[in-house]
């Protein structure tokens, strides 16, 4: 726990003779990643939620096959295996961005 | 084909191996060596989400809904590709602040409010309950399954036989005491279950592998691979149907997607894994993309499950049950018996950690404030409280496990496992509006949230709640079709007339929108606490401002206190160890001295609220603390009246300094006055003096007149004479003075015009030629050849001229008087100077002359010149200072004196040369 000697006003009250402190503690400045990396992952949000809701799932609600496997299925399981691999490059970037400002 | 001896077991072997992962991770996290403290880990057990629901039930609605099944798992992974905002937001925060459970996150936020804790609690108490049945149940038909399947018994026998025959009860009563052995063990200052994380993670390990054993089961042994078993689905219209959306299933497509990211938010049990086991924030980072793919993983075969059994096993098989029914169809009794045990995992590691979560809350946000309010137990002075705290924990994991027994036991659970689970999800997502509203917007207040959760918990209630009762005939389901007091309008699935959704949708469309509503308008419209406000700041603003903690205490607490105080509810180990940390000087026999400071109290406030809760937190250092703790409002008051009085004091320095001045510029104005007084007197006195003077000698003159009748003619006509020029002298006296005084007061009228000073010179010279010849003085005169035209009243200018002429005649030497007049052009003007060859002036006279009724008189022969009025050259000052000029005069001694005018004005160069001219008078 830090505290620094300017956050720290006291006074004292002669009315009751009693001691006040009064203490708002900020640690030091946040780190905070290049603007583009964090409007990245909005945007990664944004499209998971935009294709896995309707109308766009109904529009894939189709019959037929890829390589097999209904198109319903593909759509569904290839999509989410390319955000979760997006995902990992975005975070990697992050934490990378985030750990090299730190220093 | 699988004896129920052996099935038994396997599930005590099983927990016994759960619980020796578990001793074994809180052994080696005391050691100080954990190795649960890692970002894999920490993904698998967040896992957690991953139920008896997922292993059994997502196969049950795939087989009847198809895809559908996935909304339960993509919303969670949205959360988490969005963890950067909200989820690390979350974190961050409740590291900041030690939180507990999701209740005291969400009092924390709102001021540290303990009826706001007791409500979230009591929700989510009353939320996870049929979810705890789910999983129970889930325990109980698959044992029943798999022991029974050959006898066609799908469905474990409740209400006939006594409940200790019942599979349930024994699931329950094994999972209470598994929960009571990990989750409250010892009560820690920082809520990190170590042990229980360990066995968490583990669980979800097998419980993937047995899901991914039976899906590669079904896809590669009983059918030719993935695209075979698609194909032959393809071919059965029941089953090709499950390969796309049903028609018209958006709103509970949608609905669904909604609810399930707000239970990965808000599950008290989701909130313990991912905020409150957290160590570290980079394990979230990974968990971001890792716990997404753990979930494709657990969905990914089924579909194909589903498909499965549904062409292969006969009608009557529950098609939740497919995972264990399939492989035991086919013959595989092993692999029935591995996919029980992975249920198993999903179950146990469900209702252990949500045991865990929720004891907290309900030990912290409801049993311990209540305790504390009620004086007659002294709670507060009580020696040791962590046994007490101890076994509230463990009660609350009794009451919270019984409590879904019975919702198990009754006919509540007769839906299939998903309806139940999202019964469930309906209620904790009560909590998403206040609580996403409190991360982002510091308006909302304690008043709207609490209002927003009561209207948003008994709509859901109503709507979703009651009919499921009602459909298990628990109550009159007349009251379902009819509404409440027969009004149509009150029909709980179609509430306000609303009917064109399904039940789940409904509800949550009436309970989110009104819930969101009160929390807006109410916010808008209460005034929050000054405790509210600060701490609204520090969650809202967690990023940018990183406020760890606002501490306002009286701080008349002694240490000694807060040590024992520490000590009654963490041990003496334990407090002895976080103190230390506060303070290195502090040693196993320390006890505090003196005062403890506000830093010390604020540590010990935080860290009763990592076992107790913030609001309990506060209320027993409150009670430590001698004298009243000072409210935030009381401060702030204090506060504004101490800025009050500053800038008051400023005021009175200023004013003070300003009367000050006034008080200089008094003074000074007064001895001016002072000295004006004396200078009226003095001149006064002058005045009569030189009245007097002439009037003596009229007046003699005229007696000698009256008393003498017989004086000659001669006489008379002499002192008639002097009379004459005496009343003259007198006349010009008085208009002299007339005229200084007009002077003075600025009244007299000035002609100015444009003149040349040299013919003004000449003009003053002839004027007084007659005076200079009677007395036979020589007059020099010089001018320059450039002039200057002055802009002066000619007649005034004249009357200096004059004035200073005759003051040199009047002074000059008597045996040979000269008087010279020099006149010439300087830069931006016109100098005059008349010398006269007299004694001079003396040197600290030069001033004074100027001043009326002075005459030089310093030199010893100087003799009163009755003839002047002692006005001339005050006169003279008055006029060439209204004319911007300077007048002055010099004196070398023994040289005669000098006096000079100079008056600004344009330079004239001359056109015609006038020759510098003397004359001889």
């Amino acid at each position: 726990m830090t505290s620094y000697p300017g956050s720290k006003p006291c006074w004292n009250a002669q009315k009751t003779e009693t001691r006040f402190a009064f203490r708002i503690n900020w640690q030091e400045a946040p780190i905070t990643p290049p603007r583009r990396l964090t409007e990245r992952a909005l945007v990664l949000m944004l499209v998971a939620l935009f294709i896995w809701l309707p109308p766009i799932v109904g529009m894939f609600s189709l019959d037929g096959t890829i390589l097999g496997l209904p198109i319903l299925f593909v759509y569904f399981f290839a999509g989410w295996a390319i955000l979760i691999a997006l995902c990992a490059i975005l975070t990697r970037a992050l934490r990378h961005a985030a750990q090299t400002e730190r220093k | 084909m699988l004896s129920s001896e052996l099935v038994i077991l396997v599930s005590l072997i099983y927990v016994g191996l759960l619980y020796a992962i578990a001793w074994w991770g809180d052994k080696r996290a005391r050691d100080g060596h954990s190795w649960v403290r890692n970002p894999t880990v920490y993904t698998l057990s967040i896992a957690v989400y991953c139920t008896s629901w997922t292993f059994y039930g997502a196969v049950g609605t795939a087989a009847r809904n198809g895809l559908e099944y996935l909304t339960i798992y993509l919303g969670p992974t949205v959360i988490f590709l969005g963890w950067w905002f909200l989820l690390r937001k979350m974190l961050r925060i409740s590291k900041a602040h030690r939180i507990t459970s999701i209740a005291d996150f969400i009092s924390s936020r709102y001021g540290k409010s303990t009826q706001l804790s007791v409500l979230v609690t009591l929700i989510a108490v009353i939320g996870t309950t049929p979810y705890i049945a789910l999983q129970l149940k889930a325990i109980a038909t698959s044992y029943t399954v798999l022991t029974g399947w050959e006898f066609g018994m799908i469905e474990p026998v409740r209400e006939t036989v006594s409940i200790f025959s019942d599979s349930g009860f024994w699931a329950a009563v094994g999972l209470t005491l598994f929960g009571i052995l990990f989750g409250t063990r010892f009560i820690d200052a920082d809520e990190h279950h170590e042990g229980m994380v360990a066995a968490i993670a583990f669980e979800s390990l097998v419980k993937l592998f047995a899901l991914l054993a039976v899906g590669f089961f079904v896809s590669f042994v009983m059918y030719d691979g993935l695209g075979d078993l698609f194909a032959q689905s393809a071919e059965n219209a029941d089953t090709a149907k499950l390969l796309v959306l049903p028609e018209g299933g958006s709103s509970r497509w949608l609905t669904l997607m909604m609810l399930s990211m707000a239970a990965i938010l808000c599950l008290p049990r989701q909130f313990q894994v991912i905020i409150v086991e957290n160590v570290d924030e980079r394990h979230l980072a990974t968990a971001s993309w890792a716990f997404p793919l753990y979930l494709l993983a657990m969905n990914l075969f089924v579909l194909p499950i589903a498909l499965a059994g549904l062409g292969a096993l006969p009608v009557w098989s529950d098609p939740d049950f497919f995972v264990i029914s399939v492989p035991l169809f086919e013959g595989q009794s092993l692999l029935a018996l591995l996919a029980y045990v992975g249920g198993l995992s999903a179950s146990t590691s469900m209702v252990i950690v949500a045991t865990i979560a929720l004891s907290t809350m309900v030990c912290n946000d409801l049993i311990v404030p209540a305790l504390l309010r009620i004086r007659p137990l002294r709670l507060t002075e009580r020696d040791d409280l962590t046994g007490l705290l101890i076994f509230i924990r463990r009660a609350s994991i009794v009451v919270v496990v019984f409590m879904g027994f019975a919702y198990y036991r009754s006919a509540g659970a007769s839906d299939a496992l998903a309806e139940i689970g999202l019964i469930s999800f309906a209620a904790i997502a009560q909590f998403i509006p206040i609580m996403i509203g409190g991360l982002y917007w510091k308006g909302g207040t304690r008043t709207g949230a609490q209002v927003a959760l009561t209207i948003g918990f008994a709509v859901w209630g109503y709507t979703l709640l009651l009919p499921s009762l009602a459909d298990s005939g628990w109550m009159d389901p007349s009251l379902i079709l009819n509404g409440a007091f027969g009004h149509p309008w009150l029909r709980p699935e179609s509430l306000f007339g609303l009917n064109d959704f399904a039940p789940l949708t409904h509800a949550l469309i009436w309970s989110i929108s009104l819930n969101t509503a009160a929390y807006v308008l109410i916010s808008l419209f209460t005034e929050p606490s000054a405790l509210e406000r600060i701490q609204a700041t520090l969650f809202v603003d967690a990023f940018s401002r990183k406020g760890q903690d606002t501490v306002i205490w009286r701080s008349s607490a002694s240490a000694n206190d807060l040590y024992e105080l520490v000590e009654r509810f963490l041990g003496r180990d334990r407090a002895y160890q976080s103190f230390r940390q506060f303070d290195r000087s502090i040693d196993p026999s320390w006890r505090g001295k003196g005062e403890a400071d506000a830093d010390m109290i604020a540590f010990t406030e935080r860290l009763l609220a990592g076992s107790i809760g913030a609001a309990s937190a506060r209320v027993m250092v409150s009670s430590v603390a001698k004298g009243e703790m000072v409210s935030l409002d009381e401060v702030l008051e204090i506060l504004e009246e101490t800025s009050h009085v500053i800038e008051y004091s400023q005021r009175l320095e200023t004013k003070s300094r300003e009367l000050e001045k006034a008080a200089a510029e008094l003074r000074a104005a007064n001895e001016r006055l002072k000295e004006l007084d004396r200078l009226k007197d003095e001149f006064l006195t002058m005045v009569s003096h030189e009245f007097r003077t002439p009037l003596t000698s009229i007046r003699s003159f005229s007696e000698i007149l009256v008393d003498s009748p017989n004086l000659d003619h001669k006489q008379t006509d002499h002192f008639l004479e002097i009379i004459v020029r005496e009343s003259e002298r007198l006349t010009r006296l008085i208009d002299d003075h007339l005229d200084l005084a007009r002077l003075e007061a600025g009244h007299s009228d000035w002609r100015a015009v444009e003149v040349d000073p040299r013919t003004v010179l000449d003009e003053s010279i002839e004027a007084v030629k007659g005076m200079f010849d009677a007395k036979g003085v020589v007059l020099t005169k010089e001018y320059s050849r450039n002039s200057a035209l002055l802009h002066v009243d000619r007649d005034r200018l004249t009357q200096v001229f004059i004035n200073l002429l005759s003051n040199a005649a009047k002074f000059s030497d008597p045996d040979h008087p000269e008087v010279s007049v020099r006149g010439e052009a300087m830069d931006g003007g016109y100098l005059v100077s008349i010398t006269d060859n007299g004694k001079g002036v003396a040197p600290d006279e030069l001033e004074i002359i100027f001043d009326k009724f002075s005459r030089g008189g310093k030199y010893a022969d100087d003799k009163p010149k009755p003839s002047g009025s002692g006005l001339g050259l005050a006169i003279a000052k008055h006029v060439v200072e209204h004319c911007q000029g300077k007048i002055w005069a010099e004196s070398p001694p023994g040289r005669g004196a000098t006096f000079r005018v100079f008056i600004p004005g344009k330079i004239m160069e001359a056109i015609d040369p006038v020759k510098p001219g003397t004359s001889d008078q």
